[in-house]
């Protein structure tokens, strides 16, 4: 399979080399269901430029961003000797899950520029807050970033981007069993000489599926049905329990 | 074996699940309390959100309340009168704490108002069930029989609009029992109790009930109350898991049957100390992580209110 894939790259890829950079990944779609611990994909293309004699240079990095939410986040305080929330800042577009992978040239010595640039990684990640102006913003955005990776949803190292051959490349992406659901973009870049000479984008989904889908929807279209429903169902189960328990 | 939780959003052990029910039920057999002051710190131990853990136990405490109020109702141990005077303050005081609910969650405080709530009345009952039950251990071993007043008249008969209550022999204001099961409905949405551990004591001590009737009246208002805060949660807030309510459910089920058989067979003196001895553990773990320093002092919150 692998053999008959490099045959046909080679066979697409080598008249034009210089603008092939193309970027898939296993599975557009992540679907939660019921038994759901995580899952994990493959996220492969293949670079414009060999990789080889300028490997130290060249390269690819891998960032997985996902959806924006509103997060509040929250500052506890020492009041009658009770620790309480006191003053926090929102942020009205946090990414609720961040992964960077890189190509073991990159792992090894970031190249900032871009990362800062493309707000790449958990040192160059800084969402912006609702209100201008929010004292100590820093040690919020810095704490927000902490308490996402504690969470296991912002990654703490880079992931490997790992190269077969001259212009394949691979990488693995783990979501975790809490991966919050919505869009979430694909961003491969690709580095040469500490400057960025291809990007793609492309979407991926992470979706509830099957009961928990429709449960949830359920949930939140029709609340006070769903209520309801939730009485007649503990009613049932109650009225069944002391039934099987007087017949014993 | 994980389960996704679809409104907790996040996955749990079926096993811990069932465990914690069945756990949680022998204590309530054992003891003929509900279980959710137990059950819902629990739950907020394990990981799940405090809101969802409160409304979720409201709903499984639905099924706990039925199979215990269709049992006392075939004795006859249902002062229906009583529970509805008990109820009309239960669904007022629900509908407030729903609201309260609503607006603390807003201002971020909901966790800490769950914590105190818990470390005060689980304090407060966990307390004076240890002094009571060490004072009927005491007068056992001596063997000394203390024999009460049959009526005595304080302040609480002096209320106005009094009702009679035929089934509990009572004449005493509406007043009251309307104020206890405000105040039960109240934390019954704050905390996800059913509330039977203030009630109980509240309907011997305050309002002077035979306790034959205490039980299955108690019962009965509970029944009504959580399934009021099961459906304003799931409308006000979305916070009802149902299916971690199922699996809770399936695990007390079976649970509070080992419980009451147990019980038959097991001095109730001492197990009523141990009862209390728990709950103010749990009293004392929960005050103690409010007092101490959280490893990290910031959190995140879903929303930008």
């Amino acid at each position: 399979m692998r053999a008959l894939a490099a045959v046909l790259l080679l066979a697409v890829a080598a008249p034009a080399s210089a603008d092939q950079f193309v970027v898939d990944v296993s599975e557009r779609t992540v679907a939660i269901t019921a038994g759901f611990t995580g899952a994990e994909l493959v996220v492969f293309g293949t670079a414009a430029e060999p990789q080889g004699s300028t490997a130290e240079q060249h390269g690819v990095i891998v960032v997985i961003r996902g959806p924006e939410q509103p997060t509040m986040v929250r500052r506890k305080e020492r009041n009658f000797g009770v620790w309480a929330n006191h003053g926090g800042v929102a942020f009205p577009e946090a990414p609720a899950f961040v992964w960077v992978a890189a190509s073991e040239a990159f792992v090894k010595r970031p190249v900032t520029e871009v990362l800062d640039e493309y707000e790449i990684g958990q040192d160059f990640l800084s969402p912006a807050p609702a209100a201008e102006g929010a004292p100590e913003l820093a040690e919020f955005q810095a704490a927000l970033v902490r308490r996402k990776q504690a969470a296991g949803l912002y990654s703490e190292t880079f992931g490997r981007v790992e190269f077969l051959g001259e212009h394949l490349f691979r990488t693995r992406v783990a979501f975790p069993a809490n991966v919050p659901v919505g869009s979430y973009r694909i961003e491969v870049f690709e580095v040469r000489d500490d400057q960025v000479v291809n990007v793609t984008a492309s979407a991926l989904h992470v979706r509830k599926a099957g009961l928990e889908a429709a449960v949830f929807r359920f949930a939140h279209d029709f609340p006070i049905l769903h209520g309801l429903v939730a009485i007649v169902l503990a009613l049932m189960a109650g009225w069944l329990a002391g039934a099987v328990a007087r017949r014993t | 074996m994980q389960i996704y939780l679809p409104v907790a959003e996040l996955s749990v052990d079926v096993f811990l699940l069932l465990g914690m029910g069945a756990g949680v039920g022998v204590l309530s057999g054992l003891f003929g309390v509900g279980g959710g002051f137990l059950m819902t710190p629990l739950l907020i131990f394990i990981g799940i959100p405090p809101p969802v853990a409160v409304a979720s136990e409201a709903n499984q405490l639905v099924a706990t309340s039925v199979s215990g109020v269709l049992a006392h109702w075939r004795r006859g141990a249902v002062d229906f009168k009583m529970g509805l005077v008990l109820l009309s303050g239960g669904v007022l005081g629900s509908g407030l704490g729903v609201w309260l609910f609503k607006l603390l969650r807003g201002l971020g405080q909901i966790d800490l108002a769950i914590s105190l709530c818990y470390v005060v009345f689980l304090g407060i009952v966990g307390a004076l069930m240890m002094a009571e039950s060490l004072r009927a251990l005491l007068r056992q071993r001596k063997g000394v029989a203390r024999r009460g007043k049959l009526h005595r008249h304080t302040w609480i008969h002096g209320l106005p609009l009094k009702m009679r209550f035929q089934k509990s022999r009572l004449y005493i204001s509406a007043v009251m029992p309307f104020l206890i099961g405000l105040l039960v409905g109240l934390l019954a949405a704050i905390m996800g109790v059913g509330g039977g551990f203030i009630m109980v004591p509240a309907m011997i001590y305050l309002l002077g009930m035979p306790t034959s009737m205490v039980a299955g009246t108690s019962l009965f208002q509970i029944l009504f109350v959580v399934s009021t805060v099961t459906l304003l949660q799931s409308a006000a807030n979305q916070t009802v898991d149902v299916i971690l309510a199922l699996l809770l459910l399936a695990g007390s089920v079976v649970g509070v049957q080992v419980g009451s058989r147990l019980g038959a067979r097991l001095p109730s003196e001492q197990f009523r100390v141990l009862l209390a001895a728990l709950v103010l553990a749990v009293c004392l773990k929960l005050l103690f992580d409010l007092v101490t320093r959280p490893e990290d002092l910031y959190s995140l919150h879903p929303g930008l209110l």
